[in-house]
């Protein structure tokens, strides 16, 4: 009898024990294995293992307490090494005058005592046109002249400190200009000067003075300032090399034309001026201290001529910051250096500059009173004039700041008699800082005209130069 | 009138003045400007110190 083995169909009860027993295995082994995954982060240690661990983990507790030792001893070493440092810079610039350096030519003994020595050149291009042509002559002309808004020279300058606010000084301030741009004439074909050439410069006295100055007042003698130079002249407008209220430094000599063409007998300064008080003379001065930017001062040349001004320069932090420049004066001239005779006169300027914005405004005006104009011992008479410009003064390029202005200038009767004088002008100005150097150009038109006179052409001046302080 | 016109610029600038700030000096038109020149470096000078 063969026995048939059908698969599934005969299990025996030891078959399933079996098949039970691995089922119960492979869930056994399930649920280790879900064990172990959960029990995964834990370790077991010995006590070995644990003490090795711990006896390591001391050693680092040391080890940083000692490192954390370094670094406060690093940090009180640092402090002492800083105090050193100041010791050091203190002794620095307690010497460092005394250090030769490339710039100062020598050097000896007695602190204080100094000699320097600056300078300048203003060179620069101006034309001119005059108006009607006569003949060949266009009426315009090109000129490379000295600016004598601010004339090329050097100076020399001594200063000897006594103490306590005392000082000794003195210097010697000489202009040397080539073809000075209020000198040059619509005639002049070459150069300034007899003969023209190399044999046109001009070397003449600016400042020949010397002062002594104390903590109640400051004392000059000889050539230069009067008190009232510069009053009309406030100016912070950065155009002033180019534009300022003295409008006869350019062109001064420039004739105006007749309708015709011909050349009258009129110039730049019969109409244009800016009445600067008495300006420089061989006088003696006196000045007050300086109060809050404020000075008041007096002087007396040669002629009895005397002024009294007052100037003044502040700034205050408002605002993004506001200067002021400003200053007024009287004047008496008895005769001297008068084509009139005897004048008396007033000079008030003032300018202010917004630091922030660069926006600029500045205004100046004069007054003169004339005697004995002519045989008239009671012909007396008055001229004035005044002065305007707005301009913007800040940084537009990183090479320095610039400056812009537009300006206009009124007189009548200057000279006292009856005549009238308008400009309209613009000027620009960019400071090179590396280089100490400004770059400059301006153009004016100036109208001239005379009370039951000749019609005079209007006079079209242009310049353009450069400014190089030594 | 002299009297008048200095005694008014006084008063202006004696009250501004009481406002805070500082002097600045500031040269003419006519005058070298203070500052650094192209040789003279920083302070626009040659210095012979006796």
């Amino acid at each position: 009898m063969t026995k048939r083995f059908v698969k599934g169909a005969h299990r025996s009860r030891s078959d399933r024990t079996w098949r039970v027993r691995l089922l119960a295995g492979g869930v056994a082994f399930g649920a280790l294995a879900a064990a172990s995954s959960a029990w995964a982060g834990s370790v077991v240690l010995s006590e070995e293992q644990f003490n090795a661990i711990m006896e390591r983990n001391r050693a680092l507790e040391g080890r940083v307490e000692q490192l954390e030792g370094q670094v406060q001893d690093n940090g009180q070493n640092l402090q002492i090494i800083q105090g050193q440092q100041q010791r050091v810079n203190e002794q620095i610039d307690a010497v460092k005058d005394e250090i030769p350096d490339e710039r100062k030519l020598t050097h000896s003994g007695k602190s204080g005592v100094k000699l320097t020595l600056s300078g300048q050149v203003n060179r620069a291009v101006m034309f001119t046109d005059v108006g009607e042509e006569d003949g060949n002559d266009e009426g315009r002309n090109v000129f490379v002249v000295d600016n004598d808004n601010s004339s090329s020279r050097f100076k020399l300058k001594g200063v000897a400190p006594l103490g306590d606010g005392h000082e000794f000084g003195a210097q010697i301030e000489m202009e040397v200009q080539s073809n000075p741009s209020n000198e040059v004439e619509s005639t002049d074909d070459g150069d300034v000067g007899p003969g023209g050439g190399s044999g046109d410069v001009t070397f003449e006295e600016r400042k020949i003075e010397a002062w002594y100055k104390n903590p109640w007042f400051t004392f000059w003698i000889g050539q230069g300032s009067m008190a009232s130079d510069g009053t009309a002249e406030s100016d912070l407008s950065g155009t002033a090399i180019v534009g300022s209220s003295d409008i006869d430094d350019i062109g001064s000599d420039i004739n105006f034309r007749l309708p015709t063409g011909a050349q009258s007998a009129f110039d730049v300064d019969e109409f244009f001026n800016n009445f600067d008080g008495l300006g420089r003379r061989d006088r003696v001065r006196l000045d007050s201290p300086k109060w809050h930017g404020t000075q008041v001062s007096t002087s007396y040349a040669n002629g009895g001529d005397y002024d009294i001004a007052v100037h003044h320069s502040y700034k205050w932090p408002v605002l993004g910051g506001l200067k002021v420049k400003a200053g007024g004066s009287y004047y008496w001239n008895g005769g001297t250096g008068s084509p009139t005779g005897h004048f008396e006169g007033i000079a008030v300027s003032a300018s202010a500059l917004h630091e922030e914005s660069g926006l600029n405004f500045t205004a100046s005006y004069g007054e003169r009173w004339f005697e004995n104009v002519s045989a008239d011992p009671n012909d007396d008479r008055d001229g004035y004039y005044i002065y305007l410009k707005g301009g913007l003064f800040r940084q537009f390029f990183d090479i320095g700041k610039t400056a812009v202005a537009l300006e206009y200038y009124h007189s009548q009767d200057l000279t006292g008699v009856d005549r009238e004088g308008h400009m309209y002008g613009g000027a620009i100005v960019q400071y090179i800082d590396e280089t100490a150097t400004e770059i400059y150009g301006g153009v004016r038109l100036l109208e001239a005209e005379i009370d039951g006179g000749p019609e005079l052409e209007d006079m079209l001046i242009g310049i353009v130069g450069i400014r190089q302080k030594f | 009138m002299l009297v008048r016109i200095l005694s008014v610029l006084a008063l202006i600038f004696g009250l501004a003045a009481c406002a805070g700030g500082e002097e600045f000096e500031s040269a003419g038109p006519d005058e070298m400007k203070s500052g650094p020149g192209l040789f003279s470096g920083e302070d626009g000078e040659f210095t012979l110190k006796l």
